[in-house]
C-alpha cells in the first residue's frame, strides 16, 4: 500500500511539474514538458493497474486464468507499447523544434509566425 | 476481410518506401495503392450492409484478449469515405508532384495515413485505438512539415506540441480506465454494468477521452490548432487532412459515446451539446474574417464539426443519421474545396484572394465546379450539404434543442457568407493586374479538373440519393449497440 501511495505522489509530481514547464513560453522547456507528462502517464498505467510482486502471470496447465494473486501483465505490455510509441515522437518533435528555432531564430513561442506568408 | 483496410495501405507504405526516390514509380504505385485501398473498402462496406457487422479477433484469441477489430456499417461508411475522398486527392497529389515529394516520401507517408484511419475506424479497443491515432499523427506530423516551409514549421510545432498532450491525456485516461474496469475492449465495457462505487472515476476518465478527443476533432476551446496547421502545408496534404483527420475525432466520440460513455457519465452528453454551439458560431465568425482561402476554409471546418458534434450530442436515430451523414458530406466537400483552393493556387500563383481574381472568365469549367462545392458547403439543395444540415437541424428540433438548430441555421448563413466572398473575390471580379496566369499543359490541367469534377458528382449523388430518403432513413438507421458488442464478443443471437 504505501509503496502504491509513493508512487502517486510521483505521478502527481511529475505531472505536476511537466504542466508547470508546458505553461512556459519557451519552446525547449515546452519539449521537456512534454516527456515529463508522458513518463508520468506511463507511470500512472503502472499504478492503477495495481502493484504485485512475486507472482508470475503464468496460467498452470489445465487452468484458464492466472493466480489472482498475479500481476497484471496486459497493463506492462500497454506501457511497452507508449513508451516506444513516445520514444519515436518525441525523436520526431526534437527534430521538428530544431528546425523550428533555426526558422524562427528565437526559443520564443510568441515569435512563432502566425499568417502563411505565401 | 475487416483488417484489410488497414492492412493493404500498410502494406503499400512498405512497398513504396521500399521503390525510394524513383518518381515514375512511386506515382504508378501511388496509384495502385489508392485503387486496392478503395477495392477494399468498397469490398468491406458491401460485406457489411449484406451480412452485418463483421468482427475477427487476431491471432485466435477469443475476445476480450485478443486484438479485436469490428466494422459496422458506421465504420464501413467512414472506411469507404476515406478511400473515396483518398483517390481523387491521390489524382491531385500526381498533377502537382514535381519529383521533390517523391524522394521525400508522401505517397508512402499518404499510406501509412490511411492504415492509421482505418485502423482508428475498425479497432474495438481502446488501446488499439490510442496506437492507430498514433499511427495518423506521426505519419500527419511528416506529412504537414513535408517541404520544410516557414509557415509549415511553425503552424506544424504547434499542431505536434498539441497532440502531444492530448495523446498523454488518452493513455492516462486508458490507464485509469483500465485500473478500474480492468478491460479496455470497448464491446466487454458495453456489456458490463459499471459498479457504484466506481461511478464517479468512470465519469472522471470520460471527461478525459472527452478532451482529447475535442482535441483530435477541434471542438471549442481546443481547436486552435486546425486554423494554424491547415492552411500550410502542401495542397493535397491539405486536402487529405481536411477530409479525413477531424473526422476520426468525431467518429471516436460517436463510437466510445454511443457503446459505453454516453450512458456510463452524465456529463458526456451535455458536454457535448453545450460546447457544439460555440464551435459552430467561432468557426464561422473567425471564418468571416480572413482573406486567406485556405484559411477561411480552416475556420469553416471548426464549424462544421460543431454540426457533427451537436449531432453526436442529441443521439437517438436522428441524431446518428445526421452525425454519419455531415461526416460523409464535410469529408467529400471540405477536400474538395481545399483541392479547389489548391488549383487557384496553381493557377494564380496565391492563396490570397486580393492577389486572385477573374476565374468565371478564364477557367469556366473550375468556376462551375467550385460553385457546385462551395454551395454544397453553404447547405443549399440539391447537394450533400442540404441533406446534412436538413437532417441535423431536423434532429435538433425533434430533440427539443431549439437554440442549436438555430445556431445551425444562423451559421450556414454565414457559411453562405464566406463561399460568396471566395466567389466574389477569386472568381468574379476582374484579375489584378499583378496576377500572372499560369497556362499548365493539358494533362495537368485535366489531372486539376478530375478529382473536382469527381467530388461535386460525389456530394450531388449524396445530396439527390440521400435527400429525398431522409425521412424513411431517419427511422431504420440506427448504432446498433447490442449488435456491436454481439459481433465482437460472440454470443446467441436475440
Amino acid at each position: 500500500m504505501t509503496i502504491e501511495a509513493l508512487l502517486a505522489v510521483t505521478v502527481g509530481v511529475l505531472f505536476g511539474a511537466g504542466v508547470y514547464l508546458l505553461l512556459r513560453r519557451t519552446v525547449v522547456r515546452l519539449l521537456i514538458g512534454l516527456a515529463l507528462v508522458g513518463n508520468a502517464a506511463n507511470l500512472l498505467i503502472f499504478v492503477a493497474a495495481s502493484l504485485r510482486r512475486g507472482v508470475p502471470p503464468i496460467a498452470s496447465v489445465g487452468e484458464t486464468a492466472p493466480p489472482a494473486s498475479a500481476a497484471d501483465p496486459l497493463a506492462q505490455a500497454l506501457i511497452l507499447t507508449a513508451i516506444v510509441i513516445s520514444f519515436g515522437v518525441l525523436g520526431f518533435a526534437l527534430a521538428l523544434t530544431d528546425k523550428t528555432v533555426q526558422s524562427a531564430g528565437s526559443t520564443d513561442l510568441d515569435d512563432l509566425v502566425e499568417e502563411d506568408s505565401s | 476481410m475487416t483488417v484489410l483496410p488497414v492492412v493493404v495501405p500498410l502494406a503499400w507504405g512498405a512497398i513504396l518506401l521500399a521503390l525510394g526516390a524513383r518518381p515514375r514509380w512511386q506515382r504508378l504505385g501511388s496509384l495502385l495503392a489508392h485503387g486496392c485501398y478503395l477495392a477494399a473498402a468498397v469490398g468491406l462496406f458491401r460485406r457489411v450492409t449484406e451480412d452485418g457487422p463483421q468482427a475477427s479477433s487476431l491471432g485466435n484469441w477469443p475476445p476480450p484478449f485478443g486484438i479485436a477489430f469490428c466494422a459496422d456499417a458506421l465504420a464501413a461508411t467512414l472506411v469507404l469515405l476515406t478511400a473515396a475522398v483518398a483517390a481523387p486527392v491521390a489524382l491531385f497529389a500526381l498533377a502537382l508532384a514535381d519529383g521533390r515529394w517523391e524522394r521525400q516520401g508522401y505517397h508512402a507517408l499518404v499510406q501509412v495515413m490511411l492504415a492509421g484511419v482505418s485502423g482508428a475506424f475498425l479497432t474495438t479497443d481502446l488501446f488499439n485505438l490510442f496506437v492507430w491515432f498514433e499511427v495518423t499523427l506521426i505519419s500527419s506530423f511528416v506529412l504537414l512539415t513535408l517541404g520544410g516551409g516557414k509557415a509549415q514549421v511553425q503552424g506544424g510545432f504547434k499542431y505536434v506540441a498539441l497532440n502531444l498532450l492530448s495523446s498523454v491525456v488518452f493513455l492516462s485516461a486508458a490507464g485509469l480506465l483500465y485500473g478500474t474496469t480492468g478491460t479496455l475492449n470497448l464491446a466487454d465495457l458495453g456489456s458490463r454494468p459499471i459498479e457504484p462505487r466506481d461511478a464517479w472515476l468512470v465519469g472522471l476518465v470520460g471527461v478525459l477521452f472527452l478532451s482529447t478527443f475535442s482535441i483530435k476533432a477541434a471542438l471549442f476551446p481546443v481547436f486552435f490548432w486546425l486554423p494554424a496547421a491547415y492552411p500550410t502545408p502542401a495542397a493535397p496534404v491539405a486536402a487529405l487532412f481536411a477530409g479525413v483527420l477531424t473526422k476520426v475525432g468525431v467518429y471516436a466520440m460517436l463510437r466510445t459515446g454511443s457503446v459505453f460513455f454516453a450512458e456510463a457519465t452524465g456529463v458526456w452528453t451535455p458536454l457535448l451539446l453545450a460546447l457544439s454551439v460555440p464551435t459552430m458560431l467561432v468557426g464561422v465568425l473567425g471564418a468571416v474574417v480572413q482573406s486567406d482561402w485556405r484559411r477561411i476554409l480552416a475556420f469553416h471546418s471548426v464549424s462544421q464539426v460543431g454540426y457533427m458534434v451537436a449531432a453526436v450530442g442529441i443521439g437517438g436515430k436522428a441524431g446518428f443519421l445526421a452525425a454519419v451523414l455531415f461526416m460523409v458530406h464535410h469529408g467529400l466537400v471540405k477536400s474538395a474545396l481545399f483541392v479547389a483552393a489548391g488549383v487557384g493556387w496553381r493557377l494564380g500563383g496565391s492563396y490570397r484572394l486580393g492577389k486572385l481574381g477573374g476565374f468565371a472568365r478564364s477557367h469556366g469549367l473550375f468556376s462551375a465546379l467550385f460553385l457546385i462545392l462551395a454551395l454544397s458547403l453553404a447547405g443549399l439543395p440539391p447537394t450533400s450539404g442540404f441533406a446534412a444540415k436538413l437532417a441535423a437541424v431536423r434532429a435538433a428540433l425533434e430533440g427539443g434543442h431549439g437554440w442549436i438548430a438555430g445556431a445551425m441555421v444562423a451559421t450556414g448563413l454565414f457559411t453562405l457568407y464566406s463561399m460568396v466572398k471566395i466567389w466574389n473575390e477569386a472568381f468574379w471580379k476582374p484579375a489584378p493586374e499583378t496576377m500572372e496566369l499560369r497556362r499548365p499543359a493539358p494533362r495537368e490541367m485535366a489531372l486539376l479538373h478530375l478529382p473536382l469534377a469527381a467530388f461535386a458528382a460525389m456530394a450531388l449523388l449524396v445530396g439527390l440519393g440521400v435527400g429525398p430518403a431522409l425521412p424513411a432513413a431517419s427511422r431504420s438507421a440506427d448504432l446498433d449497440r447490442q449488435a456491436y458488442v454481439r459481433a465482437v464478443m460472440g454470443g446467441p443471437e436475440p
